[in-house]
Order: structure tokens, then sequence, then C-alpha cells
């Protein structure tokens, strides 16, 4: 099947057409954190963003988010632009840090999207229970953020940004701050989510192994200009388990993953060229 | 011979004591000038020059045949610490000191400024002094707590205390204080008031508004107090310092009631000479207290005969205020003074009678007295003023001051 | 013996028994070196003072509270409008700190005379006004901090949610600014009973700490001083404790050390 395969069926997820991101345009301290960006991400695909430190994957991602303006280009986000998308709250966000609300309990921080949409209380409780149930934190609703482990905190953001339904996750290294085990159980619990609700994720990270074992597809990326050098296809299949982990295909992915990152072209089939969808 | 038992940590300790409290007494100190607020309370050694006037220099070899000395070879030291700032309410200290009595008596006086946060006979009963000026009821407190100190010269022989009201407030008497915002200087000044009051059978407590005024009359001149505590020598020339902004004049003694807490019998005794009562057993002590006491009444009688010279020699001290408020202070005190029927600085008995049952029996609001038993016999005496007098009128210097007539103090604005 | 209670207990031993010993030294030195009250009064006599009347204590804490308790009220009301002027707008902070750091440096003695002169002397207003001066500026900058200092993420997160800066002030900055509005309280509050004390040294109404600290040490009666001196310590203790205990109460995530 041609790697290169466009946007076919409803209209893609996240779709970006000759974006740059320049930072101070102009002043001799110009720093060009994005360069030419092309990527498709189709709804219901997992695609991560992997790369070291500059490549522009969080810059990318916040992108997306509206949370920067690209300086150039086009990106549609569910089919609007990015600022009608955080308008129409059509994502939700996680971060490394899982940002809760020290000063609410577990139930309340999952609601808060719910609030600042204006639902009535009782619609929220009965809501954020629902996502507790879902990241299996149901107990823990009363409890307080301090009394959560990190993976448990990890979790209940997850839960919030799940809130409002919305059909896209934006990702920032959820599971940066965790340990080898929580992360692994993380990544778990993130598939099941997403087998589940059938989202669309684009998911930042820094590990290769998590990258191959969660997504689709792994976008490559590298710095000074920022800017994608390889997609690579994951051939894992959607029903992926503990097992997976310790397949050949695995590690065959993680390899060529890494081959990636190191610049290296090659590989049959398993990757696609370079800039193209 | 006296032992005077202080370590260096007892000295600490209660310098901490008293240092913490940062705030105590200033007796008559608290009628300062407006300046002082601005003044640092140091207790700096005022500089005096030594101007030997020719008038004086007669006066001076009379007095020293008075005293009846014998050849200085070397002068005594002693200091005597102030109740407040340079001013006239000292006058005759100054005078003794620069027109060269203490000189004549061999002594070498230093003269020690007060301030607010500085407690004149503590000074002394702590030995940071030889002598201290303090007023009675004070002085009698600190008597009771322990301070080992004598009224040598009872100088001042009549309360200056008044409390002054606006002529149409309608307050002519203490009875009128009812109902009344009466403003006082707080710390301790404030018992005449009280026992005023007790007089009328008014209670202090629901009976009157009283009101801490600052050290100024714009609470009075402002109406914010109905009637403000003064000295004759001091915040009553305040408000007639100050312009009438109806009439573009300063204020006449005519805009004013003025109520003299001495006419209603509730005086109570103010300026003293203080010494350390233990060391008046040692010999040279005593003896520096006699001929102390025989120079500054010099002082004093020069002051009552010549009070515009007296009013400069303060400003040549250094004193802050002005020349016409200085000559009125001159010339409230001498009132204050002469005459002295019994003769300068002796106590009279009816007087010290009249302090200490108002000291044993007015109490304030927090339902205090000055005092709680009477004081010993020894709380004054009259050894040394007697003396002095006999040494002067001996040579023909007039002590009692039977003649005295005050003269007309014409005050400029601000006491310019 | 509960455990929250036999903890309670380690706590306060260590400084109780230190104030023992303090007293018991201080009383011995006074007994043996026989020191005179006017030097420096024996705790003995300092307790008979303080407990010979204990309701003229009371009420005359009970008067200075009342004029630290309006000041902090008034200083802390105003810290806070200020402190949300300030955040919303750069130029409302940059005019407004420095400005309230020089006013604060402005001492007691300096400011209270020439409020007495500018308000009436007869009433209160001088010193709560002295008062809520002297709070001003802790309050002030403390709220700053809370309002400003909000983890990046969490600000991050409420723009990803869509939401106006109104509503990130009142969802996230004012929650998060609370701790420090306590922080700020637990100096304010102590600090409103010293303003207090200090702006009765220099004229007004006489039935305050100030007034009779003044007063009694005057009249060389430095046991009764000390005494009131107590009763001001315990004044400004129940201040900073009332803090406390409400910051418990309505804060229980201070101080938790977060566990990612």
């Amino acid at each position: 099947m041609s790697d290169t395969a466009t946007t076919h069926g409803p209209a893609a997820a996240v779709r970006a057409e000759g974006v740059w991101k320049v930072f101070n345009e102009g002043l001799p301290n110009e720093v060009t954190a994005l360069q030419d960006i092309h990527l498709s991400v189709d709804t219901g695909e997992f695609i991560s963003l992997i790369g070291p430190s500059g490549c522009g994957k969080s810059t990318l991602l916040r992108v997306i988010a509206d949370l920067t303006d690209a300086t150039r280009g086009e990106m549609t986000v569910a089919g609007v632009t990015p600022h009608e998308a955080r308008e129409e709250q059509l994502y939700g966000m996680a971060f490394q840090h899982a940002a809760l609300f020290e000063w609410r309990t577990v139930r309340r921080n999952v609601e808060l999207p719910l609030e600042l949409q204006g639902w009535d209380k009782a619609k929220r409780k009965t809501r954020a229970m629902e996502l507790l149930e879902m990241v299996q934190l149901a107990d823990f609703a009363e409890h307080r953020p301090w009394e959560l482990s990190g993976g448990m905190q990890q979790r209940v953001a997850i839960a919030r940004s799940l809130a409002v339904d919305p059909p896209l996750l934006l990702m920032d290294e959820p599971f940066g701050a965790l340990d080898e085990m929580t992360r692994e159980r993380m990544q778990n619990e993130l598939l099941r989510i997403r087998q589940e609700t059938g989202k669309s994720i684009v998911f930042v990270t820094h590990s290769i192994p998590e990258a191959v074992y969660l997504s689709d597809r792994v976008v490559v990326m590298s710095p000074r200009p920022g800017r994608i050098t390889d997609i690579v296809t994951i051939p894992l299949g959607p029903d992926r388990d503990e097992d997976t982990r310790e397949a050949d295909a695995f590690y065959e992915s993680v390899t060529a993953v890494r081959e990636a990152l190191r610049g290296h072209v090659g590989g049959a089939g398993l990757r696609a060229k370079v800039g193209e969808v | 011979m006296r032992n005077i038992a202080r370590s260096r940590w007892t000295r600490v300790a209660s310098l901490a004591a008293v240092g913490v409290l940062a705030l105590s007494a200033c007796s008559s100190s608290d009628s300062g000038s407006e300046d002082t607020a601005a003044e640092d309370t140091a207790t700096e050694e005022t500089v005096a020059e030594d101007t030997a006037e020719d008038t004086a220099t007669e006066e001076t070899e009379a007095e020293e045949a008075a005293s009846g000395d014998e050849e200085c070879t070397e002068l005594t030291p002693a200091s005597l610490q102030l109740q407040w700032f340079v001013q006239a309410q000292f006058a005759g200290y100054y005078a003794a000191k620069d027109l060269g009595f203490y000189e004549d008596a061999c002594i070498d006086v230093e003269i020690l400024e007060g301030g607010v946060d500085i407690v004149p006979q503590t000074v002394l009963a702590q030995g940071g002094s030889d002598f201290a000026l303090a007023w009675v009821p004070k002085a009698l407190a600190s008597r009771e707590q322990g301070a080992g100190i004598t009224d040598i010269a009872q100088v001042f022989q009549r309360s200056g205390t008044l409390q002054v009201a606006w002529a149409d407030s309608g307050i002519e008497s203490p009875a009128d204080f009812k109902g009344k915002k009466i403003g006082n200087w707080g710390f301790g000044n404030e018992y005449e008031i009280f026992a005023a009051l007790g007089e009328e059978g008014l209670d202090p407590a629901s009976d009157v508004e009283l009101v801490q005024q600052q050290f100024d009359m714009v609470a009075l001149l402002n109406r914010e107090i109905d009637a403000a505590e003064a000295m004759t020598y001091n915040e009553y020339a305040m408000l007639l310092e100050a312009v009438n902004p109806d009439t573009g004049e300063l204020y006449q003694p005519e805009d004013f009631n003025v109520i003299s807490y001495s006419d209603y019998g509730v005086g109570m005794l103010q300026d003293a000479i203080w010494a350390d009562e233990a060391r008046l057993a040692d010999a040279d002590y005593a003896d520096l207290a006699q001929r102390f006491v025989t120079a500054s009444f010099e002082g004093w009688i020069y002051c009552r005969d010549n009070p515009e010279e007296c009013a400069d020699i303060l400003t040549a001290n250094g004193s802050q205020l002005g020349a016409s408020h200085q000559l009125w202070m001159m010339n409230e005190v001498n009132k204050l003074i002469w005459p002295s029927p019994n003769g300068i600085g002796i106590m009279d008995p009816a007087e010290w009678e009249q302090t200490v049952a108002i000291s044993l029996n007015s109490p304030n609001l927090e339902g205090a007295t000055v005092i709680t038993t009477p004081p010993s016999d020894t709380a004054y005496t009259n050894q040394f003023a007697e003396a002095a007098n006999a040494a002067l009128q001996a040579d023909g210097v007039d002590t009692t001051g039977e003649g005295f007539t005050p003269i007309t103090v014409e005050l400029r604005e601000g006491g310019a | 013996m509960s455990e929250a209670w036999a903890d309670r207990l380690k706590f306060i031993w260590p400084p109780v028994l230190i104030a023992l010993v303090f007293l018991g030294a201080w009383q011995a030195l006074v007994v043996f070196r026989e020191i005179e009250p006017f030097l420096l009064p024996a705790p003995s006599l300092i307790g008979q003072e303080f407990l010979g009347d204990i309701s003229l204590m009371w009420q005359t804490a009970y008067y200075t509270g009342t004029t630290a308790f309006l000041g902090l009220v008034f200083g802390t009301i105003a810290g806070l409008a200020m402190a949300l002027l300030a955040q919303r707008f750069i130029v409302v902070n940059n005019l407004v700190t420095p400005l309230a750091a020089g006013l604060a440096a402005v001492p007691i003695i300096a400011l209270t005379p020439i409020l007495n002169n500018m308000f009436s002397i007869t009433s209160r207003t001088p010193r709560v006004l002295v008062t809520a001066i002297i709070v001003f500026f802790p309050m002030l900058v403390n709220v700053i901090r809370g309002l400003v200092q909000v983890q990046p993420t969490q600000v991050e997160l409420m723009r990803s949610m869509n939401a106006k800066p109104r509503t990130v002030l009142r969802v996230l900055r004012i929650p998060n600014a609370i701790p420090f509005f306590f922080t700020g309280m637990k100096i304010a509050a102590p600090l409103a009973v010293i303003a207090a004390l200090v702006a009765e040294y220099f004229g007004g109404p006489q039935q305050g700490l100030g007034s009779r600290i003044a007063s009694s040490a005057a009249n060389t009666a430095y046991g009764r001083a000390w005494a009131y001196v107590v009763a001001a310590i315990i004044t400004g203790l129940v201040f900073y404790l009332i803090v406390v205990a409400v910051e418990r109460w309505t804060t229980p995530w201070t101080g938790r050390t977060r566990s990612a």
C-alpha cells in the first residue's frame, strides 16, 4: 500500500501545508522553528512527532493547538482553522505536567473544560465520573491531586482532555516525567482509550519505543531549521499488547525510526519518501 | 562610702529593659518646642561659650566670696541632666555656667540635654549624672520603684500647668469639663487633671472624653478638642503666636479661657533639683551638691533680674526657640519661681503635702495613682537650699524676690 | 493520648521550655542582684500587674486590637484591589509596586503625626489609616505574586480550553493566589497590631495599649508597662494564629509536595 496516501474519506484530523514558524523574523536572532511542514493526519490515526531538542515538534503541536500562529502556510484542524478549532473545542490537550489544580478535587479537575463550556452541575458530574471510570480512577473522584501518584495524575489529565469529547487529542510528552514501568502502563491505557473512543491523536515524544508502540506513523523531525525529515509507517496493526513489545516487527520499526533519526535513508517498504505525505 | 554595686551585667539588663520600651517620661519636657520632633534625643553636651560679660564679672566676684570657698586648684566635674532640650525653662543653670558662677564655686558643670525617651531621675539613679531636674510626682514614682533620689532644691514654687479653652466655649473652670473633649499630653502628665476632676466629683472615665494631644496646639486651634493642656511658659505662648485667620492678627489672651490648676488647689510641684540620696552621705558629694545649689540659685537670681540677657544666653547655647518665645518662657518661668516667700529652692510644706496627697489619691483611667505609699522623710531636704539662701543673703542678695515684677513680652508670629 | 496531640506536643515543648528557662533566669537575676523595679521589673511583678487587673488588660488590648483589625481590613482590601489591577495592567504594576515600597519605608513615627493633623485627632481614623498603609505593601506584593506565579502549563491549558483572560483570572489565578494571600496576612496581621500600638503614642484617645505603655513607663511603673506589653504580644499572637487557622481550614493544599 502506498505510503504516500493522502487524505480520503472525511476531513483529515490535521492538515498542514507549507507551514512555517519563524521567530524574530528579520532580526539578528531570527530562528526558523518550522520549515515548510507538510503533514496530514487521518481521522482516527495515531501519529507521533519525534526528534531531538529544537526540531520543532512541540512548536508544531502548538501551532495545531492555536497556542501560537504559523508565520506562513495553511493549517487545518478537523477541517477548520486552528483558531476555530480551539474556539469550538475540537481538540483536547495534555502536557508533560498534569497541571491539575491543587485546590480542586480530582473530579472537579476533570470537570474544568465542561465548566468553561457552561455545562450545568449535574451533567458535569455525570460526565466526569464517566471519564474517571474510563481511566479507572472513579474511586479517587473526591481525592485531592497531591494524594495521587504521578501516573494517576496524568490519567486524570487525560480524562480531562477527553471531557468535551473532542475528535482530536494533542499530547506533548505526557509520560515524559514518569518512570519506565508506569510509562508502559500508561501507554497501554492510552491505546485502550483510543480503541474505545476512536480519536485521532498527535503525540510528541522523545522515546523511540514509545513512538513505535503507540503510533500508526512516526514523524521524524530534525532541528535547525525544524523540519520533517522522515515519516515511518508502523506495521503493527491496531491490536497491540505487551507481547507486541517483543515482536520482531516492533524491533524492526524501532530500528527504522532510530536510523531515520540518525539521518539514514533505506530499508524497503517501511518508510515514506522524505517530505511526502 | 557609697557602694555602687552596679555590675556591667545589671547595667546591660536594665538598659535593655528601658531601651525596649523606648518611650518614657517627658514630664514638663512635653512642653517642648515645635522643633523637638525633628531633633535628636541624644544626650549631647551643650558646649557653653564662656562669655564672661562685664556686668557679670562684678557680681561673680561678690558671689565668690559669698559661697565661701577656698582656693580652687582644680574644678570638680559635675553633670546635670535636664528634662528637655535647652530652653529658658533651665535658664538659671545655663546662666550660672556661662557667667562663671559654677566656675567660681569650683565646679565644671556639664549640662546634659533631655529628650523624649530620657528619664532624668533614672539617669541620676543609675549614676549617669550627678544631678537631675525632674517634676516631683514623676520623681516620687521613680523613688517608689527603687530609685534612690532626693529633692535638694524645689526651684519652681508653683505649678505652671494650664487647661486652655476658647473664650466662646463656655469652659471656665474644671467643673465645665464635663462632657467635653479634654486634651492632655499623656506620658504621665495628666494627674492634675484627674485631681481637678476628682474635686468636682467627675468620673474621668465617663464624664469626660480624654484625648492625647501632640506636642503642638493644632488640636485646639482646629477645635478638635475643647480644652488643651498647656504650660504657662510654652504651649500657651504657641497659641498667642498663631495667627487668627479671622483677623489676620495674632490671637489675643481675650480669645481664650485659661484655667490654672494652681488656682483650684490641685497644682503639683514641678521642676526641682534632685541628687543621689545614698551618695549624699559622702562628704565630697554633699559639698559638691551645696556648691552646685548655691551657684544655680545665683544663676536663677540673675535671670530674675536680667531676663533678656538670660534669654540670649539660651539662644547662644543652641536653643531652637524663637526670640520672643524664649523671652516669654523666661518671664513665665520667673513667675513660677518668684516670689519664693521662704527663699529660693526652699520647699513649701503645704505645696509638698498637696502634691503628695494628689499623688496618693487621684487615680488615672487605669485606676493607678502616682504612688501607693507616702514617700519617706528623705524624699526632700531643705538643708542645701537653706544654706545657700543664708550665704547669698549674707552678701546682700535678694533670695526671695518679693519685689519681683514680671516684664511684658510681646510675642511675634511663630515665636520669632 | 492521640497521635495528633502527641505530635503537637513535640512541636510545642521546646519553645515553652526555653521561655520558662529565660523567665526563670530573669527572675533569679532580679532577686539575687536585688535589682530595683525602676531598672528592671521581675517577671513576678509583671505577672502580678497583668493578672491583677485582667479585665483592664483585656479592654486595653481590645481597643488597640479593634484599631488593628480595621486597619488590617482596609489595607488588605486596598492591597487586593491594587493587586488585581497590577496583574491585569503591567503599567499599573510598574507604577504601584515601587510607590508602595517607598510608602512602606516611611516609618510609622513620621506618618502618624501627619495623619493626626490631617484627620481628627479625637477619632480612630489616623491610627486606622496608618495601620492600613503599613499593611498595604505586604498584601499587595504577595497577592500580585500569587496572581502572576501560576504554572505556565496551567495557563496554556486554560488557553487550550479557549478561556478568556477574565475566566483565567477567576478560575486559575485567584485560587492560585490564595496561599500567597495568607502568606501576606501572616506578615500583615501582627504588623497591624504593632502599627496600631505605635500610632497611639502620638495623640488621640488614650484607652489603648500604646498609650498605656507610654503612660506607665513615664511614671516609672515598669511592671505595669511590661504587663501591657505582654497583652500586646498576646494580641499579636492571636491575630497571627487566627490567620493560620483560617489558612489551614480553607487551603488544605498548602505546603503539600506534589508527587509528580
